[in-house]
């Protein structure tokens, strides 16, 4: 059975080739998947970048903001990242990666020119991805806050590769092989970083792990 | 046991991320020993601590300049188209300025050339002045007046 989204008019107008770029509203645009609407986008089709902006912005700026421990880098990074998706969208192939990994890729790709770029000047882990300002409104409760800065002070400390692992595979939630992928590595490599990266993480947020359930060390 | 402990060591709590060809030995060893539960449980605990971390809230301005990006980049292309468009007229552009600086060469040569001759005749006549001697013009005049 064909997903919901091919029996569309919006999907059987993509299909014929030239629906007008902006015919369609925003509500129709939610139910196609991302690889649909990117073959509009392709096509110049402003309201479907819309619809993939709202879906992807926020994630895509988390793991750019922790993988670079600085808000407005990663701003600067998911704003060249959408720019990139709206020129490159018209050569996009269907067939290939999956929408969210090439996304994440072309996120990750832009954080190690900057990581390359400032290569040597450490980021001390008090200091690193302040994410008081990642949370706002009144209700941010203060605890929270402390325990989040933290677990992001501690994934800034890690190794790149193991905190792009880590982040791609419980934070941003991605399997395995999508997380392998967006790593160009194999499954093992992944586990691999993924071992090291927890088993710092375990280490440095001990306190913190205990605090939470209440173990007693 | 010990390869319980690995296994969790790098893919967390969530049997979902088990390798297939590890996840039977894994669900026979939960069932029948405690201690892979308990383990199993704080790697739970562990998981949700890093799953609970906010994702940022992306701004108002951050969300107006991502969208404002096809507008954007269109005027770039039409800038860019407009810089283009006058390319294949360069070479008459080119040429149009070459005919100018040409005429303008030849335009300022030609104006150096006659003063220059003025100069020389304003020479004859300071000359003819020596050779006819002063007041010749003057002097049939004066003559002219004289009679």
């Amino acid at each position: 059975m064909k997903p919901s989204w091919e029996m569309t008019g919006l999907a059987m107008d993509s299909m014929r080739g030239a629906p007008r770029a902006g015919a369609a509203d925003a509500a129709a645009l939610n139910i196609l998947s991302d690889q649909a609407l990117m073959q509009r986008v392709g096509r110049g089709d402003e309201p479907s970048y819309t619809v993939l902006v709202e879906r992807h912005l926020s994630r895509n700026l988390g793991f750019a903001t922790r993988q670079l421990g600085d808000r407005a880098e990663g701003e600067e990074v998911v704003q060249e990242a959408f720019l990139k998706l709206w020129r490159g969208a018209a050569n996009w192939q269907p067939g290939g990666a999956r929408f969210t990994t090439w996304f994440y890729r072309v996120v990750l790709n832009l954080c190690i020119d900057r990581q390359r770029k400032r290569r040597g000047r450490q980021v001390p882990i008090d200091d690193a991805g302040d994410p008081a300002d990642q949370r706002q409104g009144a209700d941010a409760d203060i605890h929270d806050r402390q325990v989040s800065r933290q677990i992001d002070g501690a994934l800034a400390g890690l190794p790149e590769r193991q905190r792009e692992a880590v982040s791609l595979c419980y934070l941003q939630g991605l399997s395995n092989k999508e997380a392998a992928d967006v790593l160009q590595v194999n499954i093992k490599a992944l586990e691999s970083l993924l071992t090291r990266g927890r088993a710092a993480l375990k280490q440095r947020l001990g306190h913190l792990r205990n605090e939470l359930t209440g173990v007693t060390p | 046991m010990d390869e319980f402990r690995t296994l969790l060591d790098a893919w967390g709590a969530d049997a979902a991320r088990w390798p297939r060809e590890r996840q039977a030995d894994a669900q026979a060893l939960l069932a029948s020993c405690e201690e892979a539960r308990l383990l199993l449980a704080d790697e739970a605990a562990f998981d949700a601590l890093l799953a609970a971390l906010p994702e940022p809230t992306p701004g108002a301005a951050l969300m107006q300049d991502i969208l404002a990006i096809p507008r954007t980049a269109r005027q770039d292309g039409k800038a860019r188209g407009r810089w283009f468009s006058i390319l294949p007229a360069l070479p008459r552009f080119a040429g149009l300025a070459a005919a100018t600086l040409l005429g303008f060469y030849i335009g300022t040569t030609s104006l150096f050339q006659p003063a220059q001759s003025m100069a020389a005749d304003a020479e004859t006549v300071n000359i003819s002045d020596y050779v006819f001697g002063e007041g010749i013009d003057a002097g049939s005049v004066d003559g002219e007046a004289a009679e």
